[in-house]
């Protein structure tokens, strides 16, 4: 978080053009976790950080060809998933998009007719503050997150932890929205299963 | 009436107001009598609340200096 907010979209693409060291050092801390977002889910953790500096050096060195015709953040981001993309063929670390972990019927959660097997109970801890402060669950749900399929663990991360929106995620994916969304939700629901199992019964 | 099965695979589409009018009340009158649906879509809210409170990393004080040195080294150039 700045302080303070960016100036106008023109304003900060006219400054950052004419060498303000001081606005650019803030446009970095505003904008990296967002591209991190994109590199991590794109590229996986290992190289995540130096597709995000590569991403940086080519965006100083094309700045002063930006005409504005998208918002500085998209820009970056594009340049982010491109520059990741290109890395994840060089690693040659396959993604596959369209792969669906379908689990429908299997559901053990629910009965034949879709009702709640054994019910929901309420979680004992509730609030996002105390599910964060236990660190427990966190590597617990950490464990858990790297083992979503691709699809879902990038849309997750791009979406809830990157907080990127759908527009934005479904370019960067090449997916439509109605399947961002259904990923999405597995995702979601995966987590939230997560969570209540250790709630229930305080295993990972 | 939906089952509670149909409704919780709705639950993201709820949260982030993606449903159509009428599926919304379909989902509304479900959530109304059905105490572990609706504990169900509290908690996938508490899972994504949670998810983007534990943000990504911000960059290092390094990699910034680097960053800005890059800036100016390319800037003076131009």
């Amino acid at each position: 978080m700045t302080e303070e907010s960016l100036p106008s979209e023109d304003e900060l693409v006219e400054r950052l053009k004419n060498n303000d060291a001081a606005l650019f050092e803030r446009v970095v801390k505003e904008y990296h976790s967002s591209m991190f977002a994109v590199a991590y889910s794109i590229a996986g953790p290992a190289i995540a950080d130096e597709v995000v500096q590569e991403a940086w050096i080519s965006a100083i060195n094309a700045l002063h060809k930006f005409e504005g015709r998208s918002a500085l953040k998209s820009w970056l981001i594009r340049i982010t998933a491109n520059e990741a993309k290109t890395r994840l063929r060089k690693e040659s670390r396959s993604v596959s998009l369209e792969a669906v972990d379908e689990n429908w019927a299997t559901d053990t959660r629910f009965t034949e007719k879709g009702h709640w097997a054994g019910g929901n109970p309420e979680w004992d801890i509730s609030s996002p503050d105390d599910l964060l402060a236990a660190d427990e669950l966190q590597d617990c749900v950490k464990k858990h997150m790297v083992k979503l399929p691709d699809n879902q663990q990038q849309i997750i991360n791009l979406r809830d932890v990157g907080g990127l929106d759908m527009d934005t995620i479904c370019n960067i994916l090449e997916i439509t929205a109605s399947n961002a969304r259904v990923l999405l939700h597995r995702a979601r629901d995966k987590m939230q299963q997560v969570v209540a199992r250790f709630q229930r019964t305080g295993e990972c | 009436m939906l089952s509670c099965k149909h409704t919780i695979a709705q639950g993201t589409d709820y949260l982030d107001k993606e449903l159509g009018f009428w599926r919304k009340v379909e989902m509304k009158m479900h959530l109304m009598i059905c105490v572990n649906c609706r504990r169900y879509v509290k908690q996938l809210k508490q899972t994504v609340v949670m998810l983007s409170k534990g943000q990504f990393k911000q960059p290092s004080e390094q990699q910034v200096e680097q960053l800005k040195q890059e800036y100016q080294d390319v800037a003076s150039k131009q």
